[in-house]
């Protein structure tokens, strides 16, 4: 069995990147997968939430949501139907406005056989953050966990060549970082 | 400016784009967007839940304890 490939690394070292953009992925693998932690500088909201978004092949048109649950004070909030696959949850502003301390938000997308031209991809996206206290009620931490997990369809045959992914407000903040690996 | 950052995997080369007018137009419309859904999402929680209180107050004004809600509406 072969062990996975770093394909590319983005690294954000500095404020206002709004996009990052693995473009010219190769062909050449069965799967891919992108790992790795990620904020944003939003102070949008009095709790800092806010989603984020990848776009494959730069269409707006292809892809949709097949169900990403994300878990806050309610079980479920999940959405259908969206142009492009929608997490929800990426870290807040918690970094800066809340626990400093904390590290961002990891984060994990597996794609199989996104070199397929007979399939449609489905992803798997898992993240989240806990901006609880440690130490503190079991309701509290709770309340202040944001998590997601899902799946979502690409509803085209086309191979995935490129990935574009950016949040729904503000920018990533320095120190976030994204490894695209083939496996 | 906001930017894009593009890595090309072909060549491990990364370059700064400035967002053009169309993207940042696209950028805020989304953000708008997800405030007007979250604020939406907010609003039908809060009635619902005044809704379930609402309902577990007349079930007790009808007699029934506690439990016997809970077993109702689980």
């Amino acid at each position: 069995m072969s062990g996975g490939q770093l394909i590319a690394e983005a690294t954000i070292t500095s404020s206002g990147t709004y996009t990052i953009t693995f473009n010219s992925i190769p062909q050449t693998y069965e799967d891919l997968m992108v790992i790795g932690s990620i904020g944003t500088d939003t102070t949008a909201f009095g709790t800092g939430i806010g989603n984020w978004y990848v776009r494959p092949n730069n269409t707006s048109t292809g892809g949709q949501v097949a169900g990403v649950s994300s878990i806050q004070q309610s079980p479920t909030n999940t959405k259908y139907g969206l142009t492009e696959a929608m997490f929800w949850y990426i870290e807040e502003s918690i970094a800066t406005a809340r626990n400093s301390s904390h590290s961002m938000s990891p984060f994990y997308m597996y794609m199989p056989r996104y070199a397929s031209t007979a399939v449609k991809l489905q992803a798997l996206v898992a993240g989240g953050a806990v901006v609880g206290v440690p130490g503190g009620s079991s309701s509290s931490l709770y309340a202040n966990s944001r998590e997601y997990f899902g799946s979502f369809l690409f509803d085209q045959t086309a191979a995935i060549t490129r990935l574009d992914l950016y949040p729904s407000h503000g920018t990533f903040k320095a120190g976030s970082k994204l490894s695209l690996y083939g496996i | 400016m906001s930017k894009k950052m593009i890595v090309d995997c072909s060549t491990n080369e990364v370059t700064m784009v400035d967002l053009t007018s169309d993207e940042v137009a696209a950028a805020e419309a989304l953000a708008a967007q997800v405030d007007k859904d979250l604020k939406a999402a907010e609003a039908a929680a809060t009635q619902a839940a005044t809704d379930k209180a609402s309902g577990n107050s007349k079930l007790k004004e009808l007699g029934l304890t506690d439990a016997e809600i809970a077993a109702l509406v689980g």
